[in-house]
């Protein structure tokens, strides 16, 4: 169990990386980052408020972060990728989509909240 | 749309998916028969399994282009079966390791030389107290290495020889999916053959090591030239039948396939994830489209298709799922083309070019991420220096354009990213 929380924890930074860099791209002011660690796992719930000009990126953000399907095999070669650099793109959120085991993404006008979580 | 809505969807894609997989064992199937309509089928099928393979080894100078066809088939059929068994979802990731197991069938891998590496990533995953399924990818793409299995069935001394082949298997199978995870973070996601270049480095250190045992690799070259138009007509109806899928999925007009090509390329690019599978199938047959096109062209000055070079086909196809699009994979090929073209020991049709100017588009991230300028001087470099790559490891490495990839990306990223501006932030 060790192994794996420390595994989750890691994965966990990097999730919390790439999204700080995409929401500031997005023109957040402010973003507000509540990290919870439960009985199976992680939980992190992030809310803030974009620039009325991404909206459009947001929903494709929404989008990714909840996919039809996630595939634990390419998670397992390329999940270190994710927050790793200057760039964000589609492919870097849909890898942290992958990353997750559940998401929720509401939008609301120009207000985002994120419930992520990633079990141990 | 409901979570449990959009999960049903997912369910449906991936079984579409897996159809159209076994869709293409079948394919190769009937092109098996074709080919060779006689006993001989079985028969060049069990000289492929029990013969030495590497890096230019084509198995349809082996057992014949049927028997290569029906080796493609059968590798496909059951690392197909795997991951079905694993219960893993079929996405872009998917049909790209699964053409990439079928191609590399007609250059060398087998089934014989490639179970023991499979038990070997198994072995990892034991150890490792997770699933297999979390490693199946990483183990199929580590078959690469399987020409040292293959060397050793058939060089070592007799009565050592299977100790040896499973051994040295076991610990391909074992050490690779390590190497692999680390060596991502090294080309950042660049480089879509990533499994190419830890294999590369795994299989530098193994012959390094043998070598010093008195164990020396070396490939044994064989290139057929015959069932030309028999491929092409498999690849058409391959290509053809993959658009075909793609329309009837959706993809109906440049609107509905264009967004692909806004795509850097650089992994995770699961276009399926991404785009959904309609606009990927038609991604598909258009990359694919675009090698055959190349060798097709080349056809005036003896370019024959056989088992490598559909291989390289397959690989440009599958990863039509995985980052490649042609509008990142035309700037590289072009670099890798005139690098072929100003230096003067590499022939535009030798087999080694054809087969670098065809997988090189394994650095297409670099053109879809900094512009198609840094993918035309990515095609170059890794003409220069994947002539020199081989050497390393014998030969034993049939990802080796992916290992020469990895190299090229250490060399050029950080030098790219010096140079360009970083993305501002409103």
């Amino acid at each position: 169990m060790k192994k794996r929380m420390n595994m989750a924890r890691r994965r966990m930074n990097h999730v919390i990386n790439e999204l700080n860099h995409a929401l500031f791209l997005s023109g957040c002011q402010e973003i507000s980052l509540r990290l919870l660690r439960e009985e199976g796992g992680l939980r992190l719930i992030i809310q803030a408020s974009f620039a009325p000009e991404s909206a459009h990126a947001m929903e494709r953000t929404a989008a990714l972060l909840q996919p039809a399907v996630r595939n634990p095999a390419l998670v397992e070669t390329y999940w270190e990728l994710a927050g790793e650099d200057q760039y964000t793109s589609d492919s870097e959120m849909a890898l942290v989509g992958q990353m997750l085991d559940t998401a929720e993404v509401l939008l609301d006008g120009n207000d985002v909240r994120m419930d992520l979580y990633i079990s141990f | 749309m409901a979570e449990g809505t959009i999960q049903k969807n997912g369910e449906l894609l991936s079984r579409k998916l897996e159809r159209l997989l076994f869709a293409v064992v079948g394919l190769l199937l009937v092109f098996a028969v074709l080919a060779q309509p006689e006993l001989s089928l079985l028969a060049g099928f069990l000289q492929i399994q029990i013969s030495e393979t590497g890096l230019i080894t084509d198995p349809m100078a082996t057992g014949g282009v049927g028997a290569a066809l029906l080796n493609a088939a059968m590798v496909l059929l059951l690392s197909t079966l795997l991951i079905r068994w694993m219960k893993l979802p079929f996405t872009g990731t998917t049909l790209a390791c699964l053409f990439l197991m079928a191609g590399f069938a007609l250059l060398g891998k087998n089934l014989v030389n490639i179970a023991p590496i499979v038990v070997g990533g198994w072995l990892h995953a034991l150890y490792r107290r997770e699933k297999f399924a979390k490693y199946v990818y990483l183990t199929l793409y580590g078959t690469c290495l399987s020409p040292m299995v293959s060397f050793l069935m058939v060089r070592a001394r007799p009565g050592f020889r299977w100790v040896a082949m499973g051994l040295c298997g076991l610990t391909i199978g074992f050490l690779l999916p390590a190497i692999a995870r680390f060596t991502t973070r090294i080309h950042q996601g660049y480089n879509l053959y990533n499994v190419g270049f830890a294999a590369g480095i795994l299989g530098l250190g193994m012959a390094s090591i043998l070598k010093g045992f008195g164990v020396e690799f070396a490939s044994v070259g064989s290139w057929s030239q015959e069932g030309h138009w028999l491929l092409c007509a498999m690849m058409v109806l391959l290509l053809g039948g993959l658009f075909a899928c793609g329309a009837a999925l959706g993809c109906r007009s440049w609107q509905d396939y264009r967004r692909i090509l806004h795509h850097s390329g650089r992994a995770v690019a699961d276009f399926v994830v991404l785009d959904g599978a309609a606009p990927t199938l038609v991604n598909m047959a258009l990359v694919g489209a675009i090698g055959l096109g190349y060798l097709l062209a080349l056809y005036p000055q003896g370019v024959r298709l056989n088992g490598p070079l559909v291989c390289c086909l397959f690989a440009m196809t599958g990863f039509g799922a995985f980052g490649k699009h042609p509008r990142n994979v035309i700037p590289v090929m072009a670099g890798a083309v005139l690098a072929a073209l100003i230096m003067i020991h590499v022939p535009i049709t030798s087999p080694g070019v054809l087969l670098a100017t065809l997988l090189c588009t394994c650095l297409a991230p670099i053109a879809g991420q900094f512009g198609w300028y840094w993918g035309v001087a990515a095609g170059f470099v890794h003409m220069t220096i994947v002539q020199n790559t081989s050497i390393l490891h014998g030969g034993m490495n049939l990802y080796n354009n992916g290992f020469a990839a990895g190299l090229v990306c250490i060399l050029m990223i950080p030098i790219i990213e010096a140079v360009k501006p970083e993305p501002t932030e409103e």
